[in-house]
């Protein structure tokens, strides 16, 4: 039978390029029946597959619920435990509470070239005198440990580590993973072990030093951090756009092809913006930036690990829908992935810009409109579902790593996984929803809308537009660019508040259906339609007012 | 006094609020721990926790530590 062996530990501290090192295969997904945590598994040898399982470890700590599921999955073996180097005395804390679930643990010390570089030096022998277990000093980058690590993978001795505690019950252990007080004891125990086993003979660190000083500035850190998101952002599309035209020029032919094709147009971005994404949190800025910017979001009730997927939103709704997996917990994951659709993205931020300068006289009023109630919408999302599901975006806590250079084989990995995911998952989906629009519904809606025009005081092509929209919101302005209509200002400002807020696209309907529930994909759609519906029709009653001039 | 409100330096850990106990211990920041405070920003801090541990704490979250100068 095929045992499992999973590598846990913290945010940043290897995992991802120990996994590389220790595996570079086959890649094949982790789905034992009950386990719904996100999972990537590859064969190390004949009889042993390794696991890595993200998100298990966040910045609040671990997340008991995940952990038992993946825990109790079967065939799990034991674990290999990996932490940083120049963070022992906060990660043992965790590791110590690893060892209480599995039976069979490794330690691996990782960044320990890094370690070196500021002075520290660590006694393999002295940690696993104290732990009982065995412990490997490594650098997964440079293949320091490597096969140490792959020696003690091969061997199956059925000892138990002594931190393994018989209880009465599954359940009782893990509730006992819940409890502050076992977290102090660990903790005190933790801070000995790393005292008595480490030596600091110098404290000089000029690269960490100096990038911390400047990006963790109370005057320079904020805009740095807004800055270096925006670059990110604008050099993605930069990058992306060209080709994302390309794949739409090529996919025409018939209207699901389109349709497929205007959803794929995004690929591109998806890929760039992981990339870029990829590059901080590998080097270690990420994390610096979730720390600068916690405190700014969490009064929407968000957590500051989500700031990176919504600033993406500006972007594209999907990628930014499909990267809120780093949240902490499912709740927040749910909560940020309802907001997105209200961030206008960079499709509507196109239409809008048409509507303001092709129909009206006060372009800055369409604009400044449709933009307020957009992030009015987002922000009032955040603090509704927030508060229903009672989420706690509180507080962030977060070891910080140093900084060390990307390596490419994680980069090319995650760009990997995610290409794939988006073609298999967002691909199907999409598919049928074209399948089904285009056939099923899209006669019927062309029909209504036609009827509905007169009676919502709109020009038809307006109302067309606004259906054709759901698909891709640039067809908004094809369909417009074929009629000659001059609506009124009124008409205008409540059309362009409507499209900005009434629906998501096909892409980010895929996108919220297969990562969040087909239910929550739904409910977004039809949630969106009511706010918008609303909105549109008290801008055309404070209108009517005669507070505006047309 | 309140650890989101001290200047940098070196400090013990007094006292730490129930509420937040299960983030901050598994931290492994405790009562009796010395850290010091290495760079402060209006809504953030950066602790280094003796001997080994570099953490970044929102003061949110600091305000719930009780702290003494070392």
């Amino acid at each position: 039978m095929t045992r499992a062996i999973l590598i846990l530990g913290p945010a940043n501290v290897g995992k991802s390029t120990l996994f590389e090192k220790l595996t570079g295969v086959k890649t094949v997904r982790f789905n034992r029946p009950g386990v719904t945590v996100e999972t990537i598994s590859a064969k190390v040898n004949e009889d042993t597959i390794l696991v890595d399982s993200p998100g298990i470890i966040t910045s609040g700590g671990i997340d008991v619920e995940r952990l038992k599921k993946i825990a109790l999955s079967g065939n799990v073996y034991g674990a290999i435990f990996v932490i940083d180097a120049t963070n022992i005395a906060a990660h043992l804390t965790l590791f110590l509470a690893a060892a209480l679930v599995f039976r069979r643990i490794v330690l691996v010390v990782n960044m320990y070239d890094v370690a070196q570089k500021q002075g520290i030096e660590i006694s393999a022998e002295c940690l696993s005198k104290r732990l009982g277990v065995p412990v490997i000093l490594a650098s997964a980058r440079k293949g320091i440990g490597i096969e140490e690590i792959r020696k003690i993978l091969m061997r199956k001795d059925r000892d138990r580590n002594p931190y393994v505690k018989e209880y009465d019950s599954i359940d009782e252990l893990f509730k006992e993973l819940e409890n502050p007080e076992l977290y102090r004891e660990l903790s005190i125990i933790a801070q000995d072990i790393a005292r008595n086993c480490t030596k600091i003979r110098k404290k000089h660190a000029p690269v960490r030093e100096f990038v911390d000083y400047v990006f963790l500035n109370p005057i320079t850190g904020l805009p740095l951090t807004v800055l270096l998101l925006s670059i990110t952002l604008r050099l993605s599309l930069l990058i992306s756009d060209p080709i994302g035209e390309l794949i739409e020029g090529v996919m025409t032919g018939n209207q699901v092809i389109e349709i497929i094709g205007a959803v794929f147009s995004i690929f591109p971005l998806v890929l760039t913006y992981t990339f870029f994404l990829t590059i901080l949190e590998d080097t270690g800025l990420l994390s610096r930036i979730m720390l600068m910017l916690h405190d700014l979001v969490r009064k929407l009730g968000i957590n500051g690990r989500l700031v990176a997927p919504l600033f993406l939103a500006l972007g594209c709704n999907v990628p930014s829908v499909m990267l809120t997996r780093g949240a902490e917990s499912e709740v927040q994951r749910r909560v940020a992935a309802m907001a997105i659709p209200f961030v206008p993205c960079s499709a509507r931020m196109a239409v809008i810009a048409y509507l303001a300068y092709n129909y009206a006289q006060n372009k800055f009023l369409v604009i400044f409109t449709a933009y307020t109630f957009a992030f009015a919408a987002a922000i009032f999302t955040l603090r509704l579902f927030s508060r229903i599901r009672k989420v706690r975006s509180g507080y962030l806590a977060i070891t910080l790593g140093p900084y060390t250079l990307p390596d490419p084989k994680v980069i090319g990995r995650r760009l990997r996984d995610v290409g794939k995911e988006f073609i298999v998952k967002v691909g199907v989906f999409v598919t049928i929803a074209a399948l089904i629009y285009v056939y099923l519904i899209q006669p019927y809606i062309l029909q209504i809308s036609r009827y509905l025009a007169p009676i919502i005081g709109r020009p038809e092509a307006f109302v067309e537009a606004a259906v054709m929209g759901f698909i891709a919101k640039e067809i908004i302005i094809g369909v417009l660019s074929t009629y000659s209509v001059s609506p009124s200002m009124p008409q205008v400002l409540s059309f362009a508040v409507f499209v900005t807020l009434y629906t998501p696209c096909v892409g980010t309907f895929a996108a919220i259906g297969t990562e969040i529930g087909r239910r929550y994909a739904i409910l977004s759609v039809l949630r969106s339609l009511f706010i918008a519906t609303v909105s549109a029709l008290v801008i055309l009653f404070i209108t009517s007012l005669r507070v505006f001039v047309a | 006094m309140k650890l989101c409100e001290v200047p940098e330096g070196e400090y013990v850990i007094l006292d730490i609020t129930d509420e937040v106990k299960l983030v901050v211990y598994q931290l492994g920041l405790v009562e009796g721990s010395v850290i010091e405070v290495e760079i402060k920003t209006p809504t953030t801090m950066v602790i280094n926790l003796k001997p080994l541990g570099r953490i970044g704490i929102s003061r949110s979250l600091a305000r719930f530590v009780e702290v003494e100068p070392l």
